[in-house]
């Protein structure tokens, strides 16, 4: 094979690079996903492109579920549809059991629409307005209500329809957790809570059954779930003492992390990231401490992260390299921050296509957009690559596919690699046709002559 | 109207039920002699008032109090003229009787745990024989000697057989007697059965074994043989092949018995009446309480038909012969070894059950398998199976390295568990140090008692667990079920013989649906039944069921007349007895939804319907006739399947032999909050 001209560089040692965990790059690179080359993929449907492994999801799930239930009987995970609403992904998760957990009008449709029943679906989120809150309330959702105006609209249905709605509370509470998410839902510490719970009991038109507490996301901590978990079922037992309401669940959130790398975390992740049985013994043997044999409340997670993450890749190319004014490699890739805006948080790992050869260098790379904020990763080590050469980031299977935009360039094709290595694809690439077919330019308009 | 059928009743008491048409014929063939009937009425009434008066309260008819005061009268009718002191002492005999037979009956019950029977008759007949002597010749049923007894000749010894009925009501009337087998074949095929079987039984033994007569003439006394065979086939035991050859042997010792009395009690001329029948079921009663038999009944429903159901039912849906406790983990766990096993779970201790975890590949470990770490069941937590008091804990032996086994102490750390019901559940090869409670501590059903561990004669983390008749060692295993598991399939077993190779978890019940199926006393539904057929309206009313509870405790469902029985024992909802007519709403509840494990899991599960409620057909009775014969003769199989938290379906299958004879489906909606919202029957 012919051997590929590169300039020679000088490299600076720096001191901060030597640790023993040093993530420099062997030669080996990311030539496959679950069996599939990442070249077939790259032809054949071409480059940035997403790529989802049912394996590794339904692996994932999988552990969560028996890690908890191992602990705990009565634990049911609900799929945050917000980490990754693809018809698809959604549909595996359900198929393992997995309910629905919406936080607008059109997640709430997008469950029904995929045949989840509206029993099935917790309905969180601080904007609920009274049209869809109406429709779940008749379909029998899990309502947790963010705020006071939202028990004004319930107490209102509920008249209309001259029937209780079963509603929970989402709360907010101290665990240890900096910073402590008071948007959302009624805080326990201050009373605010309770408060609530009078006011419900006293107009008898919404039945509490439940109550809901989601921290944060990518929690490093097992303790703060513990504490949560104390915290929600000290107010459950208060609630059965004082109001004789016997509460039917508890919903402890997401929040799990994922085995990302999170910006300002010294160590990689498989040092710094608990494994999930570390957060289901805190939470199971919490969960047993305050509960009795006759009364096991169902106990939900939303985990969005830390279920969806691991089985996303994102295999984009390198349009072109350029050295920058200070000397650093700059290499432009064709997915930027319009196909994963977490960079800002994270340092999502990145692997080589191909295998390779010769010494690393600190780069930066940088996405297709014409705007400055576009950088991916502003500090990582590789070796000279070529225009062409695939570059990997995984994991990047949650919130990517919903938080990403349609700006400045299509959105790409999405497949999905079956349990039997086939592919699927589970959304196609943006056409001209579907980013413009919304668009009504008016009559006089078109008229334009240049 | 309702206490004519009262007293009615009170007739076919004598044959241990409460039936309308058989009470009638009975009374009907007590007048066949006015006299005789005339004074069954009058110390019948006499016993009433008085007991009413005495309690001060009117109008309540007690059949099984009233029977002894209605034979007493009978008797003297029978053997006495009418006259105004003989009236006079049949008003007194009758009011000594209900006396006696509540006092009897006390003491009895107190002391025995027995009934009276028919003892207060026999005490009073015989004191009223003993103040007036028997003069008439014809009257000598009693005071038997065959030759001055008409015997009546039908071929087969029918002739006797019908006499023996009859004289059950003291008449000698051949053709009483085949009216009441008449009305015995219409009541019950079962009793009809029993009766000739005790009657031939006594027939055999006299005509060809008993040495002091040798004569063609039939022994009356025989119908102390017909009732004993009766009550012992079909009250106390389940009719099936094996009771009736039982019944065979009881009824020639109560053969020998009525000999006895007849030799003690006609040096004094007089007759046995039902005394041999009293002491022979009395014991045969006492016998059966003292030794745990697979035959025995423990309630009686009025007909040994009902009974066999009842009992069929009852013994294959809930196992209740075995030992049976919840999967003492959370989660789902692998069956490593069942009962019997090639491995370890032989002999005596044939009966134990290991568990393991595995992950979705099948694998114990994540990550290295030579780290007790890695291993999925590792630590985790080990629950107690039942209530009970904790008898043994074994808590300090290390746990192994994976691989190696410590052959010192074979059970590893372990704890037993004493449970009420009386045996021992034994958990072994826990985690050293893992036991939280101390001997003596008394633990609940779900709590965490231990965490899963590698000791003692285990090369990886396992959970064995077995049920003990003692809590040595060597103390032999016992057969058990695991309760409300879910195993691979999703299928759920209400009591679950674990299978090798099965995933399994125990079912996870939900608050909501607890609060969905408590149903209170007082609570009532209201339901629009509507009947189409070929899409025309054929009925459209409106029902109500009502929850209630009878004097026994036992709650059930009440529509008119029907009555529909359930309970909700560890969160598993269950229908066990109807009675009632064929076409009342409950009945078509019980078909459509036998039983519902309260849960919100995608479970799907079997259940058997007795024999009367899901064969259409009104040969019910006959189907149960056979049955009794062999017990897998008819079937009626349901399935049901969760389709969401507040549907599932249903399917019955009857089955006759191996043939399918009728089938249904049925739609079940729960409601959101108490019990069923609609079901649909196709
Ligand atoms: C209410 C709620 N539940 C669950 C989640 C999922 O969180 P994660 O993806 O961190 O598990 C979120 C995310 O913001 C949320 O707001």
């Amino acid at each position: 094979m012919k051997k590929i001209y590169e300039k020679p560089i000088l490299i600076k040692q720096t001191m901060g690079m030597i640790n023993k965990f040093q993530s420099g790059f062997n030669d080996q690179g990311m030539t496959e996903i679950d069996g599939v080359k990442i070249k077939d993929i790259v032809e054949k449907f071409g480059s940035p492109v997403f790529v989802f492994s049912e394996r590794e999801l339904r692996k994932t799930i999988r552990s969560y579920v028996q890690a908890f239930k191992a602990y705990y009987p009565n634990v049911v995970f609900a799929w945050s549809y917000k980490t990754n609403y693809l018809g698809a992904i959604c549909s595996i998760l359900h198929s393992e059991g997995c309910l629905a957990e919406v936080v607008s009008e059109f997640e709430y449709q997008k469950a029904k629409r995929l045949g989840v029943p509206g029993h099935k679906i917790i309905f969180n989120g601080p904007c609920k307005r009274s049209e869809i809150l109406e429709v779940a309330a008749a379909d029998g959702a899990m309502i947790n209500i963010d705020h006071f105006d939202e028990i004004f609209r319930l107490e209102e249905i509920a008249a209309k329809r001259n029937k209780k709605i079963d509603v929970g509370l989402r709360i907010n509470l101290d665990s240890g957790v900096y910073p402590q998410w008071s948007r959302f839902g009624f805080n326990l510490e201050n009373g605010q809570a309770l408060t609530m719970v009078k006011r419900l009991v006293k107009n008898k038109k919404l039945n509490l059954v439940g109550v809901h507490c989601h921290m944060g996301t990518f929690m490093l901590s097992t303790k703060a779930y513990q504490i949560s978990a104390e915290k929600l079922l000290q107010f459950a037992a208060t609630l059965k003492e004082e109001y004789k309401i016997t509460l039917e669940y508890i919903n402890l959130g997401g929040g799990f992390p994922s085995r990302n790398r999170l910006k300002g975390i010294y160590l990689p992740p498989d040092f710094s990231v608990p494994p999930v049985q570390d957060f289901a013994k805190m939470i199971g043997q919490t969960l047993h401490e305050k509960t009795n044999p006759h009364y096991m409340p169902t106990v939900y997670f939303e985990s969005g992260r830390a279920v969806v993450d691991d089985s996303g890749y994102l295999i984009t190319s390198i349009v072109g390299s350029k050295r920058l004014v200070d000397g650093k490699k700059a290499y432009i890739l064709d997915a930027g921050v319009n196909l994963m805006v977490t960079p800002q948080w994270y340092d999502i790992p990145v692997k080589v296509g191909v295998d390779f050869k010769g010494p690393v260098e600190d780069s930066i790379l940088y996405g297709p957009l014409c705007m400055n904020i576009d950088v991916i990763r502003d500090f990582v080590r590789l070796p000279p690559l070529s225009a062409g050469t695939p570059l990997i980031f995984h994991p990047v299977g949650a919130y990517c596919v919903t938080f990403w935009m349609q700006f400045i360039e299509y959105r790409p094709n999405i497949i999905l690699i079956t349990e039997n290595n086939e592919i699927e694809v589970i959304r196609r690439k943006e056409t001209l046709d579907d980013v413009i077919g919304n668009e009504q330019v008016p009559e006089r308009l078109k008229k334009f002559k240049l | 109207m309702n206490n004519i059928k009262k007293v009615l009743y009170i007739y076919s008491e004598i044959f241990f039920t409460d039936r309308f048409v058989l009470g009638l014929v009975i009374a009907g063939i007590t007048f066949l002699d006015f006299k005789t009937g005339f004074f069954g009425v009058l110390t019948l009434v006499s016993a009433y008032l008085f007991h009413s008066f005495v309690f001060d309260r009117f109008g309540i008819i007690e059949p099984h109090y009233f029977y002894n005061p209605l034979l007493v009268g009978l008797s003297i009718g029978a053997h006495y003229p009418l006259t105004l002191p003989i009236l006079f002492l049949a008003l007194l005999a009758g009011i000594l009787t209900i006396i006696l037979t509540i006092v009897l009956g006390h003491a009895l019950r107190q002391i025995f745990g027995l009934s009276a029977l028919s003892l207060p008759f026999v005490i009073v007949s015989l004191t009223v024989y003993m103040i007036l002597p028997i003069f008439s010749k014809q009257m000598t049923l009693y005071s038997f000697q065959p030759e001055n007894y008409i015997s009546f000749h039908l071929p087969l010894g029918l002739g006797g057989y019908f006499q023996s009925l009859a004289g059950i009501f003291f008449s000698t009337d051949p053709w009483a007697g085949a009216c009441i087998a008449l009305a015995l074949l219409y009541h019950s095929r079962i009793i009809l059965l029993l009766s000739l079987i005790g009657y031939y039984s006594g027939f055999f033994y006299y005509e060809f074994m008993d040495s002091r007569y040798l004569t063609l003439v039939s022994n009356p006394n025989l119908f102390n043989l017909v009732l004993t065979a009766v009550a012992a086939g079909g009250v106390y035991l389940v009719p099936s092949a094996q009771t009736y050859l039982v019944t065979v042997i009881i009824s020639l010792l109560t053969y020998l018995v009525l000999a006895g009395c007849e030799s003690f009690l006609g040096l004094f001329n007089l007759p046995v009446l039902t005394l041999p029948f009293n002491l022979v079921l009395l014991c045969l009663i006492y016998y059966l309480r003292l030794i745990p038999s697979k035959l025995k009944i423990y309630t009686f429903h009025n007909t040994p038909e009902e009974n066999l159901d009842f009992f069929l039912n009852f013994a294959t849906r809930f196992r209740t012969d075995l030992p049976s406790f919840s999967l003492p983990f959370s989660g789902s766990w692998f069956v490593s070894q069942a009962f019997d096993d090639d491995i370890t779970h032989k002999g005596l201790w044939k009966y134990g059950v290991d568990f393991v975890m595995v992950n979705d590949q099948n694998e114990q470990w994540v990550g290295n398998p030579k780290l007790l770490d890695s291993y999925l069941a590792y630590a985790k937590p080990v629950f107690a199976p039942a209530a009970g008091t904790i008898v043994l804990v074994v808590n300090d032996i290390a746990d192994n390295a994976i691989g190696s086994v410590n052959r010192e102490n074979n059970w590893g750390n372990s704890v037993i568990i004493y449970v009420i019901a009386g045996y021992y559940i034994k958990i072994s090869h826990l985690k050293k140090g893992s036991i939280t409670s101390k001997v003596g501590a008394v633990v609940e059903r779900g709590e965490i008692i231990a965490a899963c561990g590698n000791s003692g004669y285990s090369p990886c983390p396992h959970i064995h667990i077995q049920a003990m008749s003692g809590l040595e060692d060597n103390s032999p295993t016992l057969e058990f079920r695991f309760e409300q598991a879910v195993a691979s399939g999703g299928r759920f077993y209400h009591k679950w013989n674990p299978q090798k190779g099965q995933r399994v978890a125990a079912l996870v019940p939900t608050t909501k649906k607890k609060k969905i199926f408590e149903l209170l006393l007082k609570d009532s539904f209201d339901y629009l039944v509507s009947v189409k057929k070929n899409g025309v309206q054929l009925v459209e009313k409106r029902e109500r069921i009502e929850v209630e509870m009878d004097p026994s405790g036992a709650v059930y469902m009440r529509n008119g007349k029907s009555r529909l029985y359930f309970d909700l024992v560890n969160n598993f909802f269950r229908f066990y007895r109807y009675a009632g007519p064929k076409n009342n709403i409950l009945r078509y509840l019980f078909l459509a939804m036998p039983s519902y494990p309260v849960s919100d899991e995608r479970i799907w599960w079997k259940d058997q319907l007795p024999i009367g409620i899901g064969f259409k057909v009104w040969w019910s009775g006959l189907i149960l006739f056979l049955t009794s014969f062999y017990r897998n003769f008819a079937r009626n199989e349901s399935r049901l399947s969760v389709l969401d938290n507040y549907n599932f379906e249903s399917s019955g299958s009857a089955y006759l032999l191996r043939w399918l004879i009728d089938s249904f489906e049925c739609s079940v909606k729960i409601h959101r909050e108490k019990f069923i919202d609609s079901i649909r029957i196709l």
